[in-house]
């Protein structure tokens, strides 16, 4: 329950933020639809035998992926004093990186839906949202949060990361408009988001695999950021910038 | 009085990747007892924050024991924690565009408080702290002495049974540095063991029941912190005339400020000093020993210098 309410709180002064910049909001709003709006032009124009519901799905769950990556690390903070106020509460660093990206997931599945169906409006394309996609965005969403785990643990013992997050984020997003069947079949054997790509693309679902390479992500993600943390306090790096 | 905090003989060093190793302390040791303010001094450098780190279990020690409530920090890192109240490097991080009330929220959750236990607290120690009418505002319109009042309210929210406050008044003027040391002592008074480190020795003195100095990563004094100023504090006196004083001819050595004077006993400067008030023709108004932690502090801090 504890982690249940800080990941309330947490959710909560997140869209106390949106509210109480309601301009900043609005901008940001209009220049991601805008932004996933090109990105399913170019999907559409790289893919002309795919629907464009299923491209616009794609870009979707790129971005997806791309929020799952970052979500532990803008969970624990960027600076040295944000990770430290994490670090001086009595809580396990996982159940609340784990906990937030809860709510975190619902408000950014529930945003895009929203963004979908404005989107298919502007594209004439005649969308649906499956309920399989919400499955698959689910066993997305948790991979990339395991990768986003390892990448944080680098941040932690290492201090800089330099864009090595945006770099992936960006070749989530490239994948989403730009991979084929046949690149995805061949990727599908080692990630959970290919597999949901191709999914998405052509019908082929296995879900046993997706499920599957998401725990392993997943529990990479969780040993890689414990293992660090243990490095971090034996060698005194917490407090180092 | 319950034994609180041990430290014994700790050595700790910061291990960067692909830089040498930093010791920060060597033999460094401190003991806490509840009802009990301890003042932690030490120059820049000294090892204080790195003390407190490794009471807060963020870094390991390299040899030598680390005790808070019968735990070792490392190793119980959330029972530890649950116990203390932190302010570190003068102020707790906030997100500058949320109320006040929001940061206890999220604090308190942290803390596995209710939000109505939160409510609750809340609305007790934002009254106590006069910071009401500030509850519902956004941080970035507090100022530098309400956001550090709130660092304090976040760091007793939980009612914890150790208060750490690294540098808990810089920046802060004389009279809101007065009155957050009343609210530490009305703490420390209700069982609370708190240990502060500041370089504003002589503003906290009076506060201080134990005084522990840190030197290169060693404790090189933890005792009562009067038995410190009898040692070594220089002794001083502060004089008062009744008389309006022309201090233009005022002998060298003697500070004058606030229509006193502060001269140092047993030197030729306090032999010259009255010397100087008898020909000016000075009558006295008042006379009294200064307490003086801080050039004790000095003192004791250069003398082991030369050992």
């Amino acid at each position: 329950m504890k982690y249940f309410w800080i990941a309330w709180a947490r959710f909560k002064n997140a869209l106390y933020l949106e509210y109480r910049y309601p301009l900043q909001a609005l901008m940001n709003a209009i220049g991601f639809v805008l932004f996933i709006y090109l990105l399913s032009i170019g999907a559409n124009f790289n893919n002309p035998n795919i629907s464009k519901s299923a491209n616009i799905i794609s870009v979707l769950t790129g971005l997806i992926a791309a929020f799952g990556l970052s979500h532990p690390l803008t969970t624990l903070g960027k600076s040295k004093f944000e990770i430290q106020e994490i670090y001086l509460q009595p809580i396990s660093r996982i159940k609340y990186i784990l906990a937030s990206s809860t709510f975190f997931f619902l408000q950014i599945i529930l945003t895009f839906i929203v963004y979908t169906y404005i989107i298919a409006l502007f594209l004439n394309a005649e969308i649906q949202i499956p309920s399989q996609f919400l499955f698959l965005s689910i066993a997305v969403y948790l991979s990339s949060l395991g990768l986003g785990l390892v990448l944080v643990s680098f941040r932690i013992v290492f201090q800089r990361m330099g864009a090595l997050i945006n770099f992936i984020s960006l070749i989530f997003i490239g994948s989403a408009v730009a991979a084929n069947p046949t690149i995805l079949r061949f990727i599908a054997n080692y990630s959970a988001f290919a597999r949901a790509l191709l999914y998405i693309q052509t019908g082929e679902l296995s879900l046993p695999w997706l499920w599957g390479l998401t725990f392993i992500s997943l529990i990479i993600g969780i040993i890689s950021f414990a293992y660090s943390e243990k490095l971090m306090f034996k060698r005194a790096l917490l407090a180092l910038d | 009085m319950n034994k609180l905090i041990t430290v014994d003989e700790v050595i700790a060093e910061y291990k960067p990747f692909g830089r040498k190793a930093i010791r920060a302390l060597n033999a460094a040791s401190l003991s806490l007892n509840s009802y009990e303010i301890l003042g932690l001094f030490g120059l820049n450098g000294a090892g204080k924050t790195t003390l407190i780190r490794l009471i807060l279990g963020m870094m390991q020690a390299s040899n030598g024991k680390v005790d808070v409530l019968g735990f070792s920090p490392i190793n119980n890192r959330e029972r530890v924690l649950a116990n203390l109240g932190v302010i570190l490097e003068g102020e707790r991080f906030f997100e500058a565009r949320l109320k006040a009330d929001d940061i206890l929220q999220l604090v308190g959750a942290g803390y596995g408080l209710r939000p109505s236990e939160i409510k609750k607290r809340a609305d007790e120690l934002f009254y106590k702290f006069g910071l009401e009418p500030n509850r519902f505002k956004l941080i970035t319109e507090y100022s530098r002495g309400m956001r550090q009042k709130l660092s304090l309210i976040l760091a007793i929210l939980h009612q914890p049974k150790i208060l750490i406050l690294d540098e808990p008044i810089i920046a802060l003027d004389i009279e809101t540095s007065r009155e957050f040391m009343m609210m530490i002592k009305e703490i420390a008074d209700s069982g609370c063991g708190v240990i502060i480190s500041s370089h504003q020795i002589n503003t906290i003195a009076k506060l201080i029941d134990k005084a522990v100095i840190l030197k290169d990563g060693k404790t090189i004094f933890e005792a009562n912190a009067n038995s410190l100023i009898e040692r070594f504090g220089k002794p001083r006196f502060r004089v008062k005339f009744e008389n309006k004083v022309d201090i233009s001819s005022l002998p060298k050595g003697v500070d004058f400020a606030n229509d006193s004077f502060v001269v140092e006993t047993d030197t030729e400067i306090s032999a010259k000093f009255f010397s100087w008030a008898k020909r000016e023709g000075l009558v006295l108004d008042g006379l009294e020993p200064i307490q003086d932690l801080e050039s004790a502090f000095m003192k004791i801090n250069n003398e082991r210098a030369l050992l």
